[in-house]
C-alpha cells in the first residue's frame, strides 16, 4: 500500500528524538504552543502520540499558555473501546492548530450519559461533544428480513436523536455527529443494495437520515463512512480486535481517524489553510521552464505525465473555486516562469487565478512571508506545494507553520497527497466563500522583498551534502554532452558541443574539465555541472573558462563556490596562475550575468550589457569554508601548463 | 530474533506505554505483577506488539497467553 491513508504519507517522519523532545516540553514556563504543533506535524505512532499527549497534559497542568493553539474541550461519548483510541488525538488536534482537552466516559454509557443532566458531559462546559457510535450499537449489523425494515431505521434514528436531544439540552454542547461504515459482508451479493432489509440498505438509510439531522439540529458531520471507504471496509472492521477487545475498528486506522476528527476541529476554530502556494518546476508541470522552454514542458492531455500535472491544475483550480486562494512561489526568472501562464494553450491555471506571483531567485522561506504579508494572512494559513524535497525541509526548519505535504516521486500521485492532507477541511460553505479566492487577486502583483539568509548556513550543513569532481571520462560522457546542449538559465557562454566532441576532450591533454555531482541526505542529485577550460592563446599560464553550466537544481548551495575551489587548486597544480571568465548574454541566462563578480573575479572587459570578461588571480584567492564534503577523483598531471 | 532479543524489545515497548524507562520483564512475569499493566494497556502492548513486528495475534491466542515467556513463543512463531 504506497499510498494509504492510514500512512498519513504526506506527514514527514518524526525526527529520531522526538520522545527526548516530548519528555522536555512543560518542564519550564516557555511557551510550547509552536513546538508543540510542529511536533505533531510528523507521521505519528501510537506510542509517540501518547508521549505527545503526556507532553501536552503537562504544560496544562502546570498552567502554561499554548498559544498559538486554540483550547477546545471535547467530550466522547462511544459506544466500543475509545481508550486506546483518544491517544491519538492530542497530537492530531496540535497538527491542526488546536490544544485538545478530553472529558471521557465509561465504554458503553452512550445514553446514560446523554440523558443525565449531572453526568460528566453536561457539567463539563464542553465546546462540543462527539458520538462515538457505530452500526451495532445502533441494532444493524444483522439484516431485517422477518421484521419491516423500516421500523429498525426509525428505531435507529429515534435512540440517536434521544442521544443528541440530551447533550443539547442537558449540556447545551453542540453535538458532533459521524456517518456510520458500512461492514464488508454481504448477505445475498450484489443484490443487497436492492432489498430494503440487508445492513447495507439499512446503513445507507440510516446514513442518509444522519446527515439530515446534523442539518437540523446544527451539528458538525464527521464522515467515518466516507474515510471507511477509502481505506476500504474488509482492513477498517478488524472482527478480532473487535471480539477480544471491543476496538470498535481496526487499530491501523486510528491515526487517519483522529487526523480526520483534528481537522475538524480546527476547521471550527478557523484553524483551517486558506492559501495554496505552488512552486512551478516539476510540480504544476513536467519539465523546467528555464531549461526546456514553452515548447518543452509536459502539461496537458496527450501524454500520461502532462495528465499528471493537469490534474495537479485542476485540483488547485477547484480549491479556488470553492475560495482558497492560490499563490506561486517557484526559483525562476520572473517573465520566464509566468510564459505557460499567458502563452501556453494546455495549462489550466492562468496569471488571474494567482494571488501573488513570487518567482526570483530568493529562498522560499522569504517568498512565503511576502506572500502572507501581501495577503494579509498568517504564515499558518500557508500550504506549500512543491516537488523538491530539500525546498521542503528547508520551509518546514524556516517557518515550521507553513504546512508542506511530503511528495512522492510519480506526479500522478501529487493531486491524491494535496487533497488526503485536508489542509482545507470545512464545516460550512457560503456563496462568498467561492468569490474570496478571487478578491485577493490584486493583478497578480509581485511583492518585493528583501532577501535574506535564514540560517542559511546551518541549513546547508543539515543537507549533508557531498560534491564529487572527476574529470571527462566515458562513463559521464551522455549526460556532460545532454547538460552542455539542454541547460540554458545557468550556463555562462552557452557554447554547445556534441558527444563526439565532449569525447574528444577526454584525451585532449590541452584541455582541462570537470563533471560535478552533488548527493545529500535526500539523495543522489546526479551530474549538475560542468567546466570546460583551456590555456589562454596568449599566455600559457592563464586558463579561459570557456564553459561553466550548472543544473538550476542546486542554485543556493554554494555548489559554484566549491567548483570554483576545485578550479583554482587543479589549476595551482599546474602552475596555472590566473583564470579567466566570459559571460555571453543569450535569451535565458540572464541570472549569471554576475556569476564571475560574485565568485570575486575583476572585471576586465565589456559592457554590463554586453559579453564581459573577468580575472581572478589565484595568488589573491582564498579558499572558503564550504558547507559540503568534497570527493575528487584524480585527475591526471599530464595537461601542460 | 533470539528469546533475549525479544524480551528485551517487550521491555522496551511495555517500558513506554506504562513510561517506565527502567522496566525489565522476565519470561515469568506476569501482568497483574507489573504496575498499570491493566486490560487497556494490554490491548496497548498487543496492538503495539503487531505493528512493531508486523504480525497479527489470533482471537485464541490472545486469550491464552498467562506469562510473558508464552508471549515470547507467539511472537517466534510468527516471525
Amino acid at each position: 500500500m504506497p499510498h494509504s491513508v492510514i500512512e498519513l504519507p504526506w506527514l514527514p517522519a518524526p525526527p529520531a528524538d522526538f520522545l527526548a523532545r516530548c519528555k522536555v516540553i512543560g518542564l519550564d514556563g516557555s511557551t510550547w504552543g509552536a513546538d508543540l504543533q510542529s511536533l505533531a506535524s510528523h507521521r505519528l505512532s501510537s506510542r509517540q502520540s501518547a508521549s505527545f499527549a503526556r507532553a501536552l497534559a503537562r504544560c496544562r497542568s502546570t498552567g502554561l499558555d499554548l498559544s498559538p493553539l486554540s483550547n477546545f474541550r471535547l467530550g466522547i461519548l462511544a459506544s466500543a473501546t475509545f481508550d486506546f483510541l483518544l491517544d491519538y488525538f492530542p497530537a492530531a488536534a496540535a497538527r491542526h492548530g488546536v490544544a485538545l482537552e478530553l472529558v471521557t466516559t465509561p465504554y458503553d454509557q452512550v445514553m446514560q450519559q446523554a440523558l443525565d443532566p449531572a453526568s460528566a458531559v453536561n457539567t463539563a462546559q464542553l465546546d462540543a461533544v462527539l458520538i462515538a457510535i457505530d452500526h451495532r450499537w445502533l441494532n444493524l449489523d444483522c439484516a431485517s428480513l422477518t421484521e419491516a425494515p423500516e421500523q429498525r431505521v426509525s428505531a435507529a434514528m429515534q435512540r440517536l436523536r434521544a442521544v443528541v436531544d440530551g447533550v443539547k439540552e442537558h449540556g447545551r454542547t453542540p453535538v458532533i455527529l459521524q456517518t456510520l461504515p458500512t461492514p464488508p459482508q454481504m448477505l445475498f451479493g450484489s443484490f443487497d443494495r436492492r432489498v430494503a432489509g440487508t445492513v447495507r440498505s439499512m446503513v445507507n438509510e440510516v446514513n442518509r437520515a444522519i446527515a439530515e439531522m446534523a442539518n437540523e439540529t446544527g451539528s458538525y458531520l464527521l464522515d467515518t463512512a466516507a474515510l471507511a471507504e477509502r481505506v476500504g471496509t474488509d482492513l477498517w472492521f478488524d472482527p478480532v480486535q473487535w471480539f477480544s477487545f471491543k476496538l470498535p475498528f481496526s487499530a491501523e486506522c486510528y491515526g487517519i481517524y483522529a487526523d480526520m476528527l483534528g481537522r475538524m476541529l480546527g476547521a471550527i476554530r478557523g484553524k483551517a489553510r486558506k492559501c495554496l502556494v505552488l512552486d512551478l518546476d516539476n510540480t504544476i508541470w513536467g519539465g523546467v521552464i528555464g531549461d526546456d522552454g514553452i515548447e518543452g514542458i509536459q502539461i496537458g492531455q496527450g501524454s500520461a505525465r502532462g495528465e499528471a500535472f493537469l490534474s495537479v491544475q485542476r485540483m488547485a483550480l477547484e480549491l479556488r473555486d470553492r475560495g482558497v486562494i492560490l499563490a506561486v512561489s517557484s526559483k525562476n526568472t520572473d517573465s520566464v516562469a509566468r510564459g505557460p501562464f499567458k502563452d501556453h494553450a494546455d495549462m489550466l491555471l492562468r496569471e488571474n487565478h494567482i494571488a501573488v506571483f513570487q518567482a526570483n531567485w530568493i529562498d522560499k522561506c522569504s517568498n512565503l512571508e511576502a506572500i502572507a504579508k501581501t495577503l494579509n494572512i498568517g504564515l499558518d494559513a500557508l500550504v506549500l506545494l512543491d516537488d523538491n524535497p530539500a525546498e521542503r525541509a528547508q520551509v518546514r526548519a524556516g517557518l515550521p507553520m507553513v504546512a508542506v505535504p511530503e511528495l512522492p516521486d510519480d506526479s500522478s500521485w501529487f493531486a491524491w497527497h494535496l487533497m488526503a492532507a485536508g489542509y482545507f477541511e470545512a464545516v460550512s460553505y457560503s456563496s462568498e466563500d467561492r468569490l474570496r479566492a478571487e478578491s485577493y487577486v490584486s493583478d497578480a502583483q509581485r511583492a518585493n522583498i528583501m532577501a535574506k539568509a535564514r540560517n542559511l548556513g546551518d541549513y546547508l550543513t543539515s543537507l549533508e551534502m557531498v560534491i564529487k569532481f572527476s574529470p571527462f571520462d566515458v562513463k559521464g560522457r551522455q549526460r556532460i554532452a545532454q547538460l552542455i546542449n539542454k541547460t540554458n538559465q545557468f550556463n555562462l557562454t552557452t557554447r554547445r558541443y556534441t558527444e563526439a566532441e565532449v569525447a574528444g576532450m577526454e584525451v585532449d591533454e590541452s584541455v582541462f574539465t570537470l563533471q560535478v555531482r552533488l548527493l545529500d541526505k535526500f539523495g543522489d542529485l546526479g551530474m549538475i555541472g560542468v567546466v570546460i577550460c583551456r590555456p589562454h592563446i596568449d599566455d600559457p599560464q592563464a586558463w579561459n573558462i570557456d564553459t561553466w553550466l550548472m543544473s538550476c537544481r542546486v542554485l543556493g548551495r554554494s555548489v559554484e563556490q566549491a567548483m570554483l575551489a576545485q578550479v583554482a587548486s587543479e589549476g595551482a597544480k599546474r602552475k596555472v596562475n590566473r583564470l579567466i571568465g566570459h559571460y555571453l548574454p543569450s535569451a535565458k541566462n540572464a541570472m549569471v550575468a554576475d556569476h564571475y563578480k560574485q565568485l570575486g573575479f575583476r572585471q576586465i572587459g565589456g559592457e554590463s550589457t554586453s559579453n564581459t570578461s573577468w580575472e581572478l588571480l589565484l595568488s589573491e584567492y582564498s579558499h572558503l569554508d564550504l558547507p559540503m564534503r568534497i570527493e575528487s577523483e584524480p585527475i591526471s598531471l599530464r595537461m601542460v601548463g | 530474533m533470539s528469546r533475549t532479543e525479544l524480551l528485551n524489545k517487550l521491555s522496551e515497548i511495555l517500558g513506554e506505554i506504562l513510561e517506565d524507562d527502567n522496566l525489565r520483564l522476565t519470561e515469568a512475569t506476569q501482568a497483574d505483577q507489573v504496575p498499570d499493566w491493566d486490560s487497556t494497556n494490554h490491548v496497548r502492548f498487543l496492538v503495539a506488539i503487531e505493528s512493531e513486528f508486523g504480525i497479527r495475534f489470533e482471537t485464541d491466542e490472545i486469550g491464552s497467553l498467562d506469562n510473558v515467556g508464552q508471549l515470547i513463543d507467539l511472537v517466534q512463531k510468527k516471525l
